[in-house]
């Protein structure tokens, strides 16, 4: 039977299933129902509505969560926390550079979009506040943090409307980010990261140093990963306009030399930040992507 | 050449052709979206040997169709289907018929000469019959046979023109490059020496297939003297006679050849109205370097006769090769200065304006200058121009200068001068500041010539005073498009000029300028032209008709028909003598005479000669020659001849090859680039 629950899960949660589903909410909601529903009974993961401990009231605490009975029988106000509400606030920022529009059949931007629908959705399961950014050469489109209950089909409508624009510059787009993300949070930045990894440490260490979280993740469709022509094709860099020829052994060989040092380079960024990073394939589930989510929030310890 | 010949054509197609194929058999290069270029790296497209083949096969077969385009556009010409027994040539037969030709019987030897070509060529082919005189000149509306040129031959007879060889050759080329057949010229002349041109490049017509020389010329000793006279009287009484005898030699002419130790022993006669006026023995000199016999008789007395024209001719003691030009008539020239009388109606001339206009005309003392009084009444008598001042807006005067003109005279009529009022006149202040306006000259067709002076300099301080009237011609206006000198014509036999300038030198500084001199001379030479028509003019020449004139030719008869006296502009006159030109202006006289040139009968250079044909036959001698006995000009555009007759002759059946074997080969070569062409597009578009 949990074979069976894991197959249809995992099936739920291929690229091609989610494209036809349509709507942003039912991706979200059908992914992480997937993955969770794959992750039954894991020991070291818990998302559920399950008591976690009481806290002291403390002047602005929502009321609804006051244990009326504790109240009646000790006379005390205390706040009921359940498992997983770690009162925390993710920042999303999901790059809608030209570069995210290549894949077939599934854009990078389309997986970017999926899975910041999937991380709105978790973190609004926990009542986490959640902020959107959407950039490119800039700041494009911005939804400052809330944890109210309609930051979730806000920030589910913004990513339906972002389409790709033209190009990317990370560093002036997170430059310009670092002033409004004051509040310690998760940092999550969804890009396929053609970026120069000393700008990409430059960019994100204002935010290491704030204290922030961070996530890459990384989206990447199999044609760049691994190029592959049968002749020498001329290939058009979509934000540049230039054309460059390329021979097929190039891109079996120099090209993928090339990449793996850049994402080695990507890497080592990272760790100099103390940021995370997962790498997202437009052709593989998202679950992966998930789990690897869940398990920096459990690291957390939130 | 024409640019709609069909071997033009189907270049011009099979040009096209390339870009048809590489239209719409394109291949485009699979081009792809590439999310970065980051990591990419242009790889320049290895070539493969196969390729690098296919190109050097591509390069030639481009190369190939360049070149068989190159012989297409060498070889316009091509004749298709040419069917059997066409003509293959076209004959241009010329026969020399200048003055020169008259001497002895070097016209009947020429014509034979070229008979006898005649009768040689093959039936089938096209002969043009063309008489060269002063110009090439066909006989017949198009070409025939052989058989029929000759029979068109034998009608021709010597003119009295002269005859260039330059020009002929000019001729012959015009036909040669617009006739459809190869052209060989045969022509048949004396090879006279004063023909050549001064350029001897223009003995070089290059269109012609082939040129053969027939010498025409007598061999036999000769000697031949021009008659050349003028005469002039003042009085009709007696005349002033100037003679001038040229001799010249034919081959073996000069000295202890003519058998009489070089001298020639005539009489010079002067005749008028068939009275011997002066007959003197003369002995001229044949040998040595030949210099004209000059004679001038000053006071020659004239009998009463109506006739004004003498006749001088030379009555040598053995025969004259050239009895043409033993004999001249000519006419008797007034001799007198150009009358210019001076005067005013209803206003006096300004005495500053005398003294211009009389220091101007006297200045060659070509004109004597009067003041003459009695109004318009007096202005046709005896005057040759009437300088008129007058009040512009008296109409009474300006009709009666109107009725003179009518009558004959030839007048300039000007406005009086305006004293003290020109300074004074704000309005003129006004439109003509201190500087005044430029003058200029505005028709430069006119027999005045006022566009030849030099206005430089001019300027007009006073407005026009003169208006021009419907009908006026105006010949000079300042810088506002006022006129400033009006030709009026009131339909006499008179002409009218109206010089809007006192000459005072306040109305403008044209008296001080130097083209006052000028313009008074142009005024002057164009009054006293008689209607601009030439004293004397050379056989063969045309003489540019006034409107409404009729000519009467040596022996009185007409040579104008009615239509001709309306629409022709010009007449060729080509037997010497005296031609009568009549209108209304009355009779004037012109002389035709042969030109001086006709009567010299020396023969060219046998080294001119040679190289003359030498040059068309092709070889280099030929063109080094000609080189050598030209001028230096013209040496170096000989260089530029490229293709002799041999070449030419063998032209059609090149032609016929090329028909055969170039046009599918280019069409092949075509194809071939085009196909191989759009592969190696393909092989550089995507790189490899």
């Amino acid at each position: 039977m949990s074979t069976a629950v894991d197959r249809s899960a995992a099936r739920l949660l291929k690229p091609d299933v989610l494209a036809r589903l349509g709507s942003l909410d039912l991706v979200a909601r059908t992914v992480v129902d997937g993955m969770m529903s794959g992750l039954h009974r894991a020991p070291h993961f818990g998302f559920s509505q399950e008591f976690a401990e009481y806290r002291a009231y403390s002047e602005g605490d929502d009321l609804r969560f006051v244990d009326w009975n504790v109240y009646a029988r000790t006379g005390r106000t205390y706040i009921k926390r359940f498992r997983g509400e770690t009162g925390t606030t993710l920042n999303l920022l999901v790059d809608a550079s030209a570069s995210m529009g290549i894949g077939d059949p599934v854009s990078k931007l389309q997986t970017a979009r999926w899975l910041a629908a999937s991380l709105a959705w978790m973190t609004r399961r926990q009542r986490d506040a959640l902020s959107l950014a959407i950039i490119d050469e800039g700041l494009r489109e911005v939804q400052p943090p809330s944890s109210r209950p309609d930051s979730l089909p806000r920030a589910l409508a913004l990513l339906e409307r972002t389409r790709a624009g033209e190009g990317t510059d990370l560093l002036a787009s997170l430059s310009t980010l670092r002033a409004s993300i004051t509040r310690r949070g998760l940092v999550v930045l969804i890009s396929d990261l053609y970026a120069d990894p000393e700008q990409l440490v430059t960019a994100l260490q204002p935010f290491a140093h704030a204290g922030q979280d961070i996530v890459l993740f990384r989206i990447l469709a199999p044609e760049e990963v691994e190029p592959s022509v049968r002749k020498v094709t001329a290939l058009r860099d979509v934000e540049s306009g230039n054309t460059t020829i390329v021979a097929p052994d190039f891109l079996e060989g120099g090209y993928r030399r090339r990449f793996a040092e850049h994402d080695e380079a990507l890497e080592s960024a990272c760790r100099r930040v103390g940021a995370q990073r997962v790498t997202v394939r437009t052709d593989e589930p998202l679950d992966a992507a998930l789990q690897a989510w869940l398990r920096l929030r459990e690291r957390r310890g939130r | 050449m024409s640019l709609a010949l069909p071997a033009y054509l189907l270049g011009l197609a099979a040009l096209a052709l390339p870009w048809l194929l590489h239209r719409f058999g394109e291949q485009r290069a699979e081009q792809r979206d590439f999310a970065s270029d980051r990591f990419l790296e242009a790889v320049p497209p290895p070539v493969s040997e196969r390729h690098r083949l296919r190109y050097r096969l591509l390069f030639a077969l481009r190369c190939l169709a360049l070149l068989a385009l190159c012989l297409l556009f060498a070889r316009p010409w091509l004749a298709i289907g040419e069917p059997r027994g066409a003509p293959r040539t076209l004959h241009a037969a010329v026969l020399d018929t200048s003055l020169s030709m008259r001497a002895g019987d070097r016209f009947d030897r020429a014509r034979d000469a070229l008979d006898r070509q005649l009768a040689d060529l093959p039936a089938e082919d096209r002969v043009r019959l063309f008489a060269f005189g002063q110009r090439l000149q066909a006989i017949g509306d198009e070409a025939g046979s052989p058989a029929q040129a000759r029979t068109a031959l034998a009608t021709l007879e010597p003119g009295h023109g002269r005859g260039d060889f330059g020009e002929l050759m000019r001729g012959l080329d015009a036909i040669g490059s617009r006739a459809d057949l190869p052209v060989a010229a045969l022509v048949a002349t004396d090879l006279q020496a004063s023909a050549l041109p001064v350029r001897r490049n223009d003995l070089f017509a290059p269109s012609l297939a082939s040129f053969e020389l027939i010498d025409g010329g007598d061999d036999r000793p000769t000697v031949n003297v021009r008659v050349d006279a003028t005469a002039s009287t003042a009085d009709r009484a007696s005349a002033r006679v100037e003679i001038e005898l040229d001799v010249s030699t034919g081959p073996g002419g000069r000295a202890g050849e003519t058998g009489d130790g070089g001298a020639i022993v005539g009489t010079l006669i002067v005749e008028h109205g068939g009275e011997r006026l002066h007959a003197e023995p003369v002995t001229l000199s044949a040998s040595g370097p030949v210099r004209p016999w000059r004679r001038t008789l000053d006071a020659l007395t004239l009998p009463p006769s109506p006739t004004d024209a003498l006749t001088v001719r030379f009555a040598g003691e053995r025969d004259d090769a050239l009895p043409d030009d033993d004999v001249q008539r000519v006419a008797l020239r007034r001799e007198r200065a150009f009358q210019v009388s001076l005067s005013g109606i209803g206003a006096s001339l300004p005495e500053r304006a005398r003294l211009f206009l009389t220091t101007a005309f006297e200045s060659d003392r070509s004109a004597e200058v009067r003041r003459a009084s009695g109004g318009a009444q007096r202005l046709a008598d005896d005057t040759d121009l009437a300088v008129v001042a007058i009040e512009p807006g008296d109409a009474q005067g300006l009709a009666a200068v109107r009725e003179a003109v009518r009558r004959g005279a030839d007048v300039l009529l000007m406005p009086a001068a305006v004293d003290g009022t020109l300074a004074s006149d704000d309005a003129v202040t006004a439109r003509f500041p201190e500087r005044g306006v430029a003058v200029d000259a505005v028709v430069g067709a006119h027999p005045l010539g006022a566009a030849g002076i030099d206005w430089f300099g001019v300027r007009r301080y006073a407005p026009t005073r003169f208006a021009a009237e419907q009908g006026d011609r105006v010949l000079v206006t300042s810088q506002g498009r006022e006129p400033v000198l009006i030709e009026r014509d009131v339909g006499g036999r008179g002409r009218l000029l109206l010089l809007d300038d006192p000459l005072d030198g306040e109305a403008s500084n044209l008296p001080f300028e130097p083209a006052f001199v000028e313009l008074l001379d142009a005024v002057r030479r164009w009054a006293d032209s008689d209607g601009a028509l030439p004293e004397r003019i050379d056989s063969g020449a045309s003489l540019l008709l006034p409107d409404g004139v009729q000519v009467l030719d040596p022996q009185g008869e007409a040579l104008l028909s009615l239509d001709d006296r309306a629409s022709a502009e010009r007449l060729v006159l080509d037997r010497p003598g005296l031609y009568r030109v009549l209108d209304v202006r009355g009779e004037r006289l012109v002389e035709v005479v042969t030109d001086a040139r006709e009567s010299r009968l020396e023969p060219m250079d046998g080294a001119v000669r040679t190289a003359w044909q030498a040059r068309h036959d092709g070889s280099a001698g030929g063109a080094d020659a000609m080189s050598a006995e030209g001028s230096a000009d013209g040496a170096a555009s000989g260089t530029g001849a490229t293709s002799g007759p041999e070449t030419r002759r063998t032209g059609a059946a090149d032609q016929r090859w090329l028909l055969v074997w170039l046009l599918p080969a280019l069409g092949l070569l075509v194809l071939g680039e085009s196909l191989l062409g759009n592969r190696r597009l393909d092989v550089r578009r995507d790189g490899s």
